[in-house]
């Protein structure tokens, strides 16, 4: 049975809707964060490498949380995954999962880090 | 490609307030334009036409027909006939029944919640077809007159063949079935519960005739095995698999799989065990053998009842007069057309076709009888669209583990991902069908998988 990428979409518009709302208020919070932080860096640049480090460095605890964590919360455990498939699947869900929090937090560190001084050239 | 990386990050810091906004506007609109123009629905291929379309059942398979005739035809005129507003997403009641999805409510919805708006719902059960005058008529007498009908019925859960059962048995006395409903599902989880706590011995069968989602006696048998495992008490429970049937499986490899692999987990396998009549009280099965009746007793029994097509279809003249599919809806097996009237069309578990009582049969065959419907309205000879047998079964071996499973008319394995062995447990079937496939059954009501 193909799948189009329509249809791909359209399934995967049904996984989230449940979680619509939290999402979209989620959103709107990372949204605005980066523009309270635009708003900051009008006269001193934001703090991208420091806040960057941080949100890495927690993507990266979240990635091995969910390598440890995704068969358990799906109901299984990690003797039952056979082949390259499903560890792969596991680290692309973790990784996933990694990267979602490195985004969700960048926004926020830009915000409660303080801005760099400019450099005086 | 490095420079201009470097430059790039270089300049980051002082991207202006107004830039940076205007940047970020411009890569949403550019993310969201593509996915926007996929999701929008098809009204420039809608067609014209004043036919009276009736739809009879608001399963899945009549909602799906629904939504898609709906996109399809401009201003269309399409009334859906039954009584039920509750819709129930079948294919977790096997995951309730095992205590893997503990709420019950999210397999519970509601119709109106799938239905267009403009097709028309007459709340009522249909009583008898009459194919000759075109019109079908409710259990209030009325009488709904078509140019077009399609069969979405679903089938009828014949209970009342298996002497002293009912449903309202299941979760009491050790008898359990997973077909129908939230609530047996539910009651079954507590009798599989009483199961693990006590022991005893366990009884799961499985009629002769077809029945929606085959594959659900044989998972309800490996997930309970599993439970028991799980909790310790395995070695309390005596398990056997009693078959109506001449085979555990359609489909051979699966069949032969499911012979090696049942036994491994002590589940006795007995073909050709029919069962016909149930003494709750004294907790007794007995059933049709070669070699005449013989009694069991039990401590749980899974006892999953025939099924036919509902009775005003098995009475009409649209069903099956002779043959293998007698008493179910008379269609071609790849075009879905009423092989005698040719203005009825039939879908789901309802059609009289070698294999595919499944959902997945469903996602297959709405886009077949929605083209072969249209072509026919548009006065085309030939219809275009055909149905392969396509069916699937995430076949659970274990909470955590499954083999998807999905073939044709043909017995073949036809797999849609081909990086998913279909001969293997694996993990990532048992995510689709615990994550996935209610996404994927919900998009299908829509029409828009």
């Amino acid at each position: 049975m193909a799948f189009s990428l329509m249809g791909i979409l359209a399934v995967m518009l049904e996984a989230i809707r449940p979680f619509l709302v939290p999402l979209l208020a989620l959103l709107c919070i990372e949204i605005a964060l980066v523009a309270t932080a635009v708003f900051k860096s009008r006269n001193k640049p934001l703090d991208w490498k420091g806040s960057g480090k941080i949100a890495a460095v927690m993507g990266c605890i979240g990635f091995l949380v969910a390598l440890l964590a995704a068969p358990w919360i799906t109901g299984a455990s990690h003797a039952q995954l056979a082949g390259w498939l499903d560890y792969l699947a596991l680290v692309a869900a973790s990784a996933a999962a990694g990267v979602a929090l490195f985004l969700a937090l960048l926004p926020l560190l830009l915000c409660a880090r303080p801005p760099q001084r400019r450099a005086v050239l | 490609m490095t420079k201009n990386k470097a430059q790039a990050n270089q300049r980051l810091p002082d991207l202006g307030r107004r830039k940076f906004l205007k940047v970020s506007a411009a890569s949403a609109l550019a993310g969201t334009l593509p996915a926007t123009a996929l999701l929008a629905s098809g009204t420039a291929q809608a067609i014209e036409t004043r036919a009276r379309i009736v739809i009879v059942g608001a399963g899945a398979a009549g909602i799906s027909l629904a939504s898609r005739l709906t996109k399809a035809i401009r201003n269309p005129d399409i009334t859906i006939i039954d009584a039920r507003e509750a819709h129930y997403y079948q294919p977790g009641l096997t995951l309730v029944a095992v205590g893997a999805w503990k709420d019950v409510n999210k397999l519970v919805d509601k119709n109106e919640r799938y239905l267009p708006r403009s097709v028309k719902w007459v709340k009522e059960s249909v009583a008898a077809f009459d194919p000759d005058h075109n019109r079908v008529f409710t259990h209030s007498g009325t009488s709904v007159p078509y140019d077009y009908l399609l069969v979405a019925t679903g089938v009828e859960i014949r209970f009342d063949l298996v002497d002293g059962l009912n449903p309202n048995l299941i979760g009491q006395h050790g008898i359990a079935c997973v077909y129908d409903t939230p609530e047996h599902g539910a009651a079954t989880a507590r009798v599989i519960n009483e199961l693990v706590e006590r022991g005893g011995k366990a009884l799961m069968t499985r009629p002769i005739t077809a029945i929606k989602c085959a594959g659900a006696p044989v998972k309800i048998a490996l997930l309970t095995e599993h439970r028991l495992r799980e909790a310790n008490t395995r070695s309390n429970v005596d398990m056997h698999y009693l078959s109506a049937e001449p085979a555990l499986f359609s489909q051979p490899d699966i069949n032969q799989f499911l012979y090696e692999h049942m036994p491994k987990r002590g589940i006795a396998i007995r073909n050709r065990h029919e069962l016909v009549a149930i003494d709750p009280g004294r907790k007794h099965a007995t059933f049709r053998t070669e070699d005449g009746e013989i009694t069991e007793d039990y401590d749980f029994i899974h006892a999953v009842p025939p099924m036919t097509a509902p009775s005003p279809v098995r009475e009409s003249a649209l069903a099956w007069q002779d043959g293998p599919f007698v008493g179910w809806l008379e269609v071609d097996r790849h075009t879905l057309q009423h092989t005698r009237y040719g203005n009825v069309f039939g879908v789901g578990d309802v059609v009289g076709t070698p294999v595919g009582k499944t959902a997945a049969s469903v996602k297959a065959q709405v886009p077949v009888a929605v083209t072969n419907l249209l072509a026919r309205i548009q006065g085309q000879t030939t219809l275009p669209a055909r149905y392969d047998g396509y069916t699937s079964c995430p076949l659970i071996t274990e909470r955590g583990k499954a083999i998807l499973v999905e073939f044709d008319y043909e017995l073949k394995m036809v797999p849609s991902f081909g990086f998913i062995n279909p001969y293997q447990e694996h993990w990532v079937p048992w995510i689709l069908k615990d994550k996935m496939l209610q996404a994927a059954y919900q998009a299908m009501l829509r029409g828009r998988v």
